[in-house]
């Protein structure tokens, strides 16, 4: 049987019309690492969250649109661009539902993020103009840049991938401190938090899902997707 | 909770492909009291299982189905042909017949139709079929039509199609035409409903009747 993984979906208008939405490169990377994609989307009704969450086996949260700063107490900046309250509770219900049923958990950049915010973290809202002396993490038009990171080798990322890994980067939020709960297990030169763990959750700031055609990050997946079943 | 699966489509933005489901259907599940589920196109190796994951099956799009799977080749206008899109969404149709109850809708009837071995046209007609603005147009029912105790004899659709049913596949009755189009079909014994318009791009509220029927079937 192949696990069932529930991938969190954006809202995206196009041609009139509202879409709930996933990226290809998600469906492909769980997909070659034995997993069955579904896409989840954003219940309005967070009472249907539990049931969803039920039908599923394990939970990716996606990459996305940036995450509104009143969940960790904040206003927004002026670099602070469109937010989803939506999308928000839906994602910080899913992961609440996930943790209650004990089912694994796989954050991605925003997934990541959000599952900060839900355990009372909080954000950099724009690494730029709030930590002008950090690499450049992201570029315009959702083109990658690159640098290292140093991963913990006692942690389950580094059993996975090794104590050093260069990997892509597009993001302009990040993780200001890991919330209660969270290890940090890895950072790039800069400082900035790449990866959080807890048991059954792992947190990535980079996408693996577009690099999985590299055999190291394919086995984030199959990490992620074997502990689903 | 019976859970309702959406199969999803596929949209180019920038250097991405999204997997997208409307969010309008997604929404009238989940407000009737269903939970919707987005099944993405995949691979061969994932049909038998999708087709356990939900209690009903809503197949939908507009755009059009590969001429090649009822022995025709691409006409003038045909947009975003998809071969491999349509290979799974076949493949999948095929697994749940006589399994679970599906509606297709647009893309979907037309799917179901050359699935069950049936052909398709272009649409020739005065009525404007492909109107970007969802010109309306009226459709009669019959009394045996899965539409008929939600709608009576006569109803007014949306339209958006550039093809249509021509021969009718095995196993399919027409449910509803206007008159020079077969606008629905059925397969009442098997649970196969389907619909050429698109009822989601329609605000008004008896198009919710239609959905909430389907799903009381389920």
């Amino acid at each position: 049987m192949k696990p069932i993984i529930g991938i969190s979906t954006a809202l995206n208008g196009i041609e009139g019309q509202n879409y709930m939405a996933i990226d290809e490169a998600y469906i492909r990377s769980i997909e070659q690492a034995g997993g069955l994609p579904v896409m989840l989307p954003q219940l309005e009704d967070l009472e249907m969250v539990a049931p969803l969450v039920e039908a599923i086996d394990g939970l990716l949260l996606a990459g996305g649109q940036d995450i509104d700063p009143s969940h960790y107490d904040e206003d927004p900046l002026p670099q602070t661009e469109r937010t989803s309250m939506r999308r928000d509770e839906s994602e910080m219900e899913l992961f609440r539902q996930a943790r209650r049923k004990h089912k694994p958990v796989l954050g991605i950049c925003r997934g990541m993020q959000i599952v900060n915010v839900a355990l009372g973290g909080g954000l950099i809202q724009d690494i730029p103009s709030q930590n002008p002396h950090a690499l450049e993490h992201a570029r315009p038009h959702i083109q990658a840049s690159y640098h290292f990171i140093e991963v913990d080798e006692h942690s389950r990322l580094g059993q996975i991938v090794g104590t050093e890994l260069v990997v892509n980067s597009i993001h302009h939020q990040g993780v200001a401190e890991a919330a209660p709960g969270l290890r940090v297990t890895a950072t790039a030169r800069d400082g900035m938090i790449e990866a959080v763990e807890m048991d059954g959750y792992l947190g990535l700031q980079f996408h693996p899902e577009r690099l999985s055609d590299q055999e190291i990050f394919h086995q984030i997946f199959v990490d992620f997707v074997e502990r689903c079943r | 909770m019976k859970k309702i699966a959406i199969i999803s489509n596929k949209k180019p933005l920038a250097d991405r492909i999204l997997h997208t489901i409307n969010d309008a259907i997604t929404q009238i599940i989940e407000q009737a009291g269903y939970l919707p589920i987005g099944i993405p196109l995949a691979s061969d190796s994932s049909i038998e299982p999708y087709a356990e994951v939900a209690d009903a099956y809503i197949f939908l799009g507009q755009d059009d189905l590969n001429p090649f799977f009822y022995g025709q080749e691409p006409g003038p206008g045909m947009t975003a042909l998809d071969l491999e899109r349509d290979n799974f969404n076949l493949a999948l149709f095929k697994q749940l017949e006589g399994k679970k109850p599906v509606l297709g809708i647009n893309y979907g009837m037309q799917l179901i139709n050359v699935a069950r071995g049936g052909t398709l046209k272009p649409v020739c007609s005065h009525i404007i079929h492909q109107s970007d603005q969802l010109a309306y147009h009226s459709l009669n029912l019959r009394e045996d039509s899965f539409l008929y105790p939600w709608y009576g004899r006569r109803m007014i659709v949306n339209s958006h199609h550039r093809y249509q049913i021509d021969q009718v596949g095995a196993g399919l009755t027409v449910a509803g035409c206007c008159h020079d189009d077969i606008e629905a079909l059925q397969d009442i014994i098997n649970r196969v409903y389907a619909i050429q318009w698109n009822p989601e791009q329609d605000d008004r509220q008896e198009m919710h009747r239609l959905f909430h029927g389907f799903l009381q079937m389920v």
